[in-house]
């Protein structure tokens, strides 16, 4: 049994103007101490599939449907209360934007000594020095003068590592690192992935690695899912996924990618623009702008397995 | 990262600065009425039953209304650096700094029960305003708000008064004897600024709740009234504390109206009874004391401000 089993999760927004299918009868599952990389492009879904999984998305106009199985219990149908206690404790998220994802008016302090706050009987005082541990273990310097701080007053790659001390305050079971490292430059990026690799080691805990920059992966995760217009188009071990991609999609993100190994002259993007996910079409959501298009891909393709723990969604296998 | 030391450095140079700039604003405030005053035809004293001669004559001399204007300038900034805002020119025996301290406090104790009662109603119902909305209970409140802020408060508080004193009888409808008396009339005062907050705070909130940052509370385990008291509340309050600043200045200042009304020996009424009478000192008198009081709440306001929302900075060479 697998720690998170994602089934048949779709996510659903309907607005007056139409629905929009952001994710798309999902499936997967992530071992316990396992780095899972989640890739595709801006806008293919996967913010939208992490907030659901700890239930963040849940307005009126936004439907879940499937099954998230966290320990074999189904985060979907959990009640709130009982999800407040799972949020942030077992499971936690960093988020994207690590500016806009940490209040500006409340200090680093307090932010961070929030979880145990909440989810321990700490004294204020114990839950600040925890905090202050925290801060430090991500490798900030002067952990004590960054309690009084507040956000606006630290760089971004001290924002970011703050809001990954905050997600990893309970030594969750996981955490979901939603582009933790988008917004860095190259230095601090690797700097995080070194942090993240390192918590992984020492507190065995699974991470979600969710990035639209299919080269970072390779550093830190063990397996790959490539996504594309809110599915899974494939998912592999990072060799296989590297060596020996299936799926035109993925096969073309690594070609946009520069490699030291292939001598290649130039940078290939990919043609055509991200699909728009209100109206999809009724085949293969990649059949515009795919170069190895046939008449059969205007049919769905399923996601079939061709390996192990490999799943490669495509008619041209 | 600035020392402590620093940081009460910072503040007190920006205090000083503050008080300086609201010097030369009152003194701005004083030079402008008073040659405005000069301007209005029609003196004190020249009412429909005309004086004799002699008489008139007298107290031109006795209110040194036969000086230059420079030199009757001059005197009363002389006396207001004394504190003292002269004699009152309709009631001979009663000066400006009396009427003042007889009313203001009647109007600063109505004003304080009145803004108490509008941020008691308005906060929390404000709060369930925005995460109920679009919802019946939603749309009750802001209907009801909506008629509060478009009636004036005369309607107001004729309602109370038919209601609570005529037909029920539960309160007083007049005088200032006591507690008892003041409710109404707080009431019919709070109406405009209670349905004004309320709607702030419901706007600031739905604004707030779209943050990511309330996201990333959400994703710790907080509860929905966890992040309401300490990720939205403290973003709340700086508008309503930059509205409350100047309505609370107006507030104790008096109201004419609900003054009037309740028969309430406040502020109010002079501002009103002191321009019809020609009162020079009384109306110069008057408007600088609102000016002050409306500063030092600014001043106050700001600082507040400052304190909640650690980005506005006080110094402008402070980094941000
Ligand atoms: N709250 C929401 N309401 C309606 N539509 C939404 C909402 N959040 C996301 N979407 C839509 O869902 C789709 C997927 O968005 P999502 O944020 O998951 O993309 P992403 O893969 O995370 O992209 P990026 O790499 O830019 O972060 C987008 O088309 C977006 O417009
Ligand atoms: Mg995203």
């Amino acid at each position: 049994m697998a720690l998170l089993e994602v089934r048949n999760l779709s996510v659903t927004f309907d607005f007056l103007e139409g629905k929009v299918q952001a994710v798309r009868d999902v499936n997967f599952e992530i071992e316990k101490g396992e780095i899972l990389g989640i890739v595709g492009e801006s806008g293919c879904g996967k913010s939208v599939m992490a907030k659901s999984i700890m239930r963040l998305i849940c307005d009126d106009y936004c439907n879940l449907a499937g099954n998230i199985l966290f320990n074999d219990v189904d985060l979907l149908t959990m009640s709130e209360e009982h999800l407040q206690k799972i949020r942030g404790n077992f499971i936690s998220m960093a988020f994207q934007n690590p500016l806009s994802s940490l209040n500006p008016v409340l200090t680093i302090g307090l932010q961070v000594a929030e979880p145990f706050l909440i989810h321990t009987d700490m004294s204020r005082k114990d839950a600040f020095l925890k905090a202050q541990e925290m801060i430090s273990k991500v490798g900030i310097s002067d952990p004590e003068t960054r309690l009084l701080q507040y956000p606006h007053q630290i760089s971004g790659g001290m924002r970011q590592r703050v809001a990954i001390a905050m997600a990893l305050a309970l030594e969750p079971q996981i955490l979901i690192a939603d582009e933790v490292t988008t917004a860095l430059d190259v230095t601090v990026q690797a700097q995080i992935i070194e942090l993240l690799k390192k918590l992984n080691k020492e507190l065995s805990s699974s991470i979600m690695f969710i990035t639209h920059d299919l080269a970072l992966l390779t550093n830190i995760c063990h397996r790959v899912i490539v996504m594309y217009a809110g599915q899974i188009v494939e998912s592999a071990s990072v060799d296989e996924l590297y060596n020996d991609p299936k799926h035109p999609y993925t096969k073309s993100l690594l070609q946009s990618i520069p490699r030291i190994d292939k001598k290649k002259k130039s940078l290939t993007s990919i043609p055509g623009s991200v699909i728009d996910l209100r109206d999809l079409p009724d085949g293969c959501a990649f059949f515009a702008r795919c170069s190895f298009r046939k008449d059969v891909c205007k049919t769905s393709p399923e996601l079939q397995q061709i390996g192990a723990k490999r799943f490669c969604r495509c008619h041209c296998l | 990262m600035k020392t402590f030391l620093e940081r009460v450095n910072v503040l007190f140079s920006y205090i000083i600065k503050r008080f300086l700039s609201m010097l030369l604003v009152i003194f701005i405030v004083i030079t402008v009425t008073f040659f405005l005053m000069h301007l209005i035809p029609g003196g004190p004293f020249s009412s429909e039953r005309a004086l004799p001669e002699s008489v008139m004559q007298n107290i031109t001399e006795r209110y040194h209304l036969n000086d230059p204007i420079h030199v009757q300038y001059f005197d009363y900034l002389g006396n207001i650096v004394k504190g003292d805002l002269g004699p009152s020119f309709k009631y001979e025996d009663r000066t400006v700094n009396q009427i003042i301290e007889e009313s203001f406090f009647v109007s600063v104790k109505l004003g304080v029960l009145s803004i108490f009662i509008s941020l008691i109603i308005s906060i929390p119902l404000g709060i369930i305003s925005a995460l109920l909305k679009g919802g019946w209970a939603d749309r009750l409140i802001m209907m009801l708000s909506t008629v509060v802020i478009s009636a004036p408060n005369f309607i107001l508080a004729s309602l109370l008064i038919y209601l609570f004193s005529l037909k029920l009888g539960l309160l007083p409808a007049a005088m200032f004897e006591g507690f008892e008396y003041m409710i109404l009339p707080a009431f019919s005062l709070a109406g405009f600024s209670t349905a004004f907050i309320l709607r702030l705070v419901r706007t600031e909130l739905i604004e707030v709740l779209q943050e990511e940052y309330i996201l990333t509370a959400k994703a710790k385990g907080l509860s929905m009234p966890m992040i309401i008291y300490r990720h939205c509340l403290k973003n709340i309050m700086i508008p309503v504390i930059s509205y409350l600043a100047p309505q609370i200045a107006a507030i104790f200042t008096g109201s004419f109206v609900i003054e009037t009304m309740f028969s309430i020996p406040g502020l109010g009424r002079h501002f009103v009874t002191s321009v019809y009478n020609r009162d020079y000192t009384v109306i110069l008198g008057l408007t600088i004391f609102y000016s002050a009081i409306l500063l030092l709440l600014n001043f106050i306001s700001d600082l507040i401000c400052a304190y909640l929302d650690p980005r506005i900075a006080l110094d402008s060479n402070e980094e941000t």
